[in-house]
């Protein structure tokens, strides 16, 4: 009776078994993997969103910064006749010069030099009146293509005596295309966010 | 009953409580706890999608914004060309048999747009916006509008069109297939952008609005 007791109690006092310690173990280490991948996928996830809404804010300046310039200013003309008749040359152009009201040459163009740092480049670079060039863009996206499709190729103000018309009779326009891709050292948490406008200029000279 | 018995009986109650207290879950206590596990896994799974969805809803918002406003320039600069050029002010801006739908048209020639009067619907294939893909380099990435799409484009998540109601000199709007009519001029365009696009399953439509007026 008393020998029945003590086994009673040994048996009630003793560890796991093996087995039993496998098949904790194992299904403690499953389940704090999951928790793991669930906890980096939402970590990910959120750097992911972070990545977009900063895309998307950037690129809304960017286009809001050139929009307002085409819109109040003038297209260059000059500039581009002596930069090798750029708008004579087929395809796009990377490079927006404009004229302000105060008749200052504004240009917005691709950059490989005057960006915010190494990742950010190339960017979309700013040159106030010939000064030297400033980021447009900030640290932390780069460019991914930037396009300016600018219409008429000759300026509609200009007047040739010689035949009696204007070079052009279309109002100028420019039609932008950017891309802008945000940076990281990881691939899946980069974005890209992909915009294109067409802005007219609101000077009415004729 | 003598006192043995009764301490039997009493020790095989302890031993029923002992066991009951030691033994492991039940199924339905095991499917309990994982159902739980589950929905608190998948409730922060689901809000984490929520959160990139809205996202990515908001970026097709920027993106089909500037699409809308695109249309809206557009008017306007045929508008501003017309004056320069001496046509009438809304040349090009209303189609055949006061038909005032259509989607703007982009040359790769010359970088000009004109308009296309052909789709009246938003939803129709006509008024679905591509991008260049392949082909020329100059062009890839760029969105344009078709009746008839080059192979070397791909059909994007928008659709636009652009509904140009004239403005009379009474001040009414009339839509396509009215005219404003003799002795009441047509003075201006209520130049309307929508673009819409699918996300998640539903549709979204925004529209941009702008009233052109001939004042010059």
């Amino acid at each position: 009776m008393k020998g029945c007791v003590r086994h009673r109690k040994i048996a009630a006092s003793r560890g796991f078994s093996l087995m039993e310690l496998l098949v904790v173990l194992g299904i403690f280490s499953t389940v704090v993997t999951a928790a793991t991948d669930i906890f980096m996928m939402a970590n990910r996830s959120q750097r992911k969103v972070f990545a977009l809404e900063r895309a998307q804010a950037d690129a809304r300046f960017t286009m809001e910064a050139i929009a307002r310039e085409v819109r109040t200013g003038t297209f260059d003309y000059d500039y581009y006749k002596n930069n090798g008749d750029l708008l004579a040359q087929p395809g796009p152009l990377t490079d927006l010069a404009l004229r302000d009201e105060q008749n200052k040459q504004v240009r917005f163009f691709r950059s490989d030099t005057a960006c915010a740092d190494q990742q950010s480049t190339p960017c979309i670079a700013v040159s106030l009146d010939g000064g030297d060039p400033a980021p447009l863009t900030p640290a932390g996206v780069r460019i991914l293509n930037l396009r300016y499709y600018v219409s008429p190729t000759e300026d509609p103000n200009a007047f040739d005596p010689a035949t009696g018309k204007f070079a052009s009779d279309v109002q100028p326009h420019v039609t932008v295309l950017l891309a802008l891709q945000t940076t990281s050292s990881d691939v899946r948490e980069q974005s890209i966010i992909y915009l294109q406008t067409t802005i007219e200029s609101r000077s009415y000279r004729r | 009953m003598d006192i043995l018995q009764r301490r039997n009986l009493r020790h095989g109650a302890l031993v029923r409580r002992g066991r009951s207290a030691s033994a492991g879950q039940t199924i339905m206590e095991a499917v309990i706890a994982a159902g739980i596990i589950a929905t608190a896994v998948s409730s922060a799974l689901t809000l984490v999608q929520a959160s990139i969805n809205g996202e990515k809803e908001s970026e097709f918002g920027i993106v089909g914004t500037n699409l809308a406003r695109e249309g809206v320039e557009v008017v306007r600069t045929i508008r501003d060309s017309n004056w320069l050029a001496g046509r009438p002010w809304d040349d090009g801006l209303e189609g055949a048999d006061q038909d005032y739908t259509g989607i703007p048209v982009f040359s790769t020639v010359d970088n000009n747009w004109t308009m296309d009067f052909t789709p009246n619907e938003l939803p129709e294939d006509g008024a679905r916006v591509y991008r260049f893909t392949s082909g020329d380099a100059g062009l890839v990435g760029l969105n344009f509008q078709t009746i008839a799409p080059p192979s070397e484009a791909a059909v994007t998540n928008f659709n636009r069109l652009l509904e140009l109601d004239p403005i009379c000199a009474d001040r009414t709007v009339k839509v396509s297939g009215e005219e404003c009519g003799a002795g009441n001029d047509k003075i201006g365009i209520r130049a309307t952008a929508r673009v819409t696009w699918y996300s998640g399953g539903r549709r979204r439509t925004i529209a941009v609005e702008e009233t052109l007026f001939d004042w010059r």
